[in-house]
Formats: C-alpha cells, structure tokens, sequence
C-alpha cells in the first residue's frame, strides 16, 4: 500500500508541475494543439495557392479568346476572377480560425464552393478550346470561298470533282460550327453548385469539341484536295 | 526696318516648321505600340486573296496542333481530381 501510494503521488506531482498532457493524461496539451491547428492552416493555404495559380493560368488563356463574343470572354473572365478573389478571402478567414475544426470546414469548403480541379478548370479550358475550332473554321470558309471563286475560274478544265470535294469541304465546316457555336454558353452556366450533376455536361461538351476538331481535320484535307483537283 | 521685319517672319515661319516636325515624330512610336498592343500580329500572314495554295492550308493545320494540344490539356484536366486539402 505504501508503494502505491508513493507512485500515486509521484504522478501527482508530476501532473502538477507540467500539466496533464505531458504523460498522456486527459486532452491534447495547448503546444500540441496549436502545432496541428498551424499545420492545417498550411495544408489549406497551399491548397488555395494551387488553385489560384492555375485560375490565373486560365484566365490569360481567356484573354487570347479572339472568336467568341465579348460577352462570353467577360463571362469567362469574371467567374475565374470570382473565384480567384472567393478563395483568397477563404484563405484569410482559415489564417484567422482558432480551432481546428473550424479550420477543417473551412477547408472543405475549399473544394465544395469551388470545385476548381473538377469543374471550373476543364469548363474554362472548353471554352478556350470552343474559340480556338470556331476560329479554325472561319479560316477554313474563308479559303473555302476562295477556292469556289478558283472553280468558278477554271475555264475548260472538268471541275466536277472539285465541286463534289469543296460541297464535302463545306459540309464538315457546317457541322463543326453547329456543334461547337452552342458549347460555349452552355460550358459558362455551370456551377459549382451543380456538381456533381453538372459533370456530364463538360463530358458530352469534351466529346463534341473532339468531334468538331475531326470535322475541321477532315475540312483541311479537303481544301487540299480541292487545291489537287484544281491542278 | 524693313529687313528687321522680313528677318523676324522668316525666322517664325522656320520655328513652326520645326514644331510641326518635332510633333509628328513624337507621335510616331505612340502609333507603333497601339497596332501591337491590338494584336494585329496575330491574324493570318497569307493573304486572303489569290490562288489558294498547300500554305493557306498550312496554317490551318498549325491552328489544329495548337487545338490538339489543348484538347489534351483539357482530358489532362478532367482526370484530375480536387485533392487532399485538410
């Protein structure tokens, strides 16, 4: 009994002098506490770091849009600059937490609010895509409409293949622009909000910009099989 | 007198022409940067006139590889998913 009773009080004496949390007694000590509360405001803040740098990335892809309306490049601009700005004054409110598990919801809604990786970068980048086909395929008319004036020209040369091959040419360009004219707008509706829900749509939005980069493929080798046909 | 006269008119008639010199070249650069500053670098270098040639169609096709490459980029990013952030 006596030997118990030394231990119980050398234990409460220690307890005494350095708190509770030193020999695994009770609560996590203060020290250890804040050492996790800073290390998740770390994980956080670079987290955001990511984020904001590839928005940025983005938004100078936006600015060399040079097809679309202005209205949608404003569009596109002004939700990735929302974002930017959302998420930066997310970060200053996580630096300000005192308790990790306000730092833990605060994270979370780093993904939940934003859905930067999953949602707003491929939705940006299809858009930026969108104005590069459109632009492809205004080109592509537009040497279209000259190689109809060289037909239209080739006197007492037989130019039905040429004919055949230009209505081919301008058949694929109809088709890419009605496919890829409408992506944009649609690509600009969604939301972080919608997620997952909205997923589908950049899917099927991928799927056509694929199909409208083949028919461009296919309108080039066209033109230079009409070029062919005119020789 | 007279000379007085004919040297003081000949003499502002010089200033001005040189004021009026000195305007447009302080204006040339302005000019220069604008037109850059618009991009007009950036449209088509083959002409939109003339026989059609295997260039025209050229250029196309370096539009496409920069297509192609943003596709790619854009499969790249939808296979990324949001990743650890607590």
């Amino acid at each position: 009994v006596t030997g118990a009773l030394r231990r119980a009080l050398a234990v409460a004496a220690i307890v005494a002098v350095t708190g509770p949390g030193a020999i695994g007694v009770g609560a996590a000590p203060a020290g250890a506490q804040q050492v996790r509360l800073e290390a998740s405001k770390k994980v956080a803040a670079a987290a955001i770091t990511r984020r904001v740098l590839a928005l940025r990335e983005l938004t100078t892809a936006a600015k060399s849009i040079v097809r679309l309306s202005e209205a949608d490049r404003s569009a596109l601009t002004t939700q990735l600059q929302d974002q930017v700005n959302g998420l930066s004054s997310l970060n200053a409110k996580i630096q300000g937490d005192t308790d990790e598990a306000t730092v833990r919801a605060d994270a979370g809604r780093i993904v939940t609010d934003y859905r930067v990786y999953v949602l707003t970068i491929p939705k940006a980048r299809g858009v930026v895509v969108s104005d590069i086909e459109l632009n492809a395929a205004d080109r592509l008319t537009k040497l279209a409409d000259r190689l109809a004036k060289a037909v239209d020209q080739a006197t007492g040369k037989d130019t039905t293949k040429a004919k055949t091959d230009l209505a081919s040419l301008r058949a694929r360009l109809a088709s890419a622009t009605s496919t890829v004219t409408p992506l944009p707008a649609a690509l600009l509706a969604l939301q972080a909000a919608g997620y997952p829900g909205n997923h589908t749509t950049l899917e099927q939005t991928r799927t056509s910009l694929r199909t409208g980069r083949a028919a461009l493929a296919e309108a080039a080798t066209l033109a230079r099989q009409v070029i062919a046909d005119l020789k | 007198v007279k000379r007085l006269v004919v040297l003081v008119l000949a003499l502002a008639v010089g200033a001005g022409a040189c004021s009026r010199d000195s305007a447009k070249q302080s204006k040339g650069p302005e000019t220069t940067v604008s037109s850059a500053a618009t991009g007009a670098s950036q449209t088509s270098a083959a002409p939109d006139v003339g026989p059609v040639t295997d260039a025209d169609v050229t250029e196309v096709d370096q539009t496409l590889h920069r297509l192609d490459s943003e596709l790619d980029r854009l499969d790249s990013d939808m296979a990324t998913g949001e990743g650890e952030v607590q």
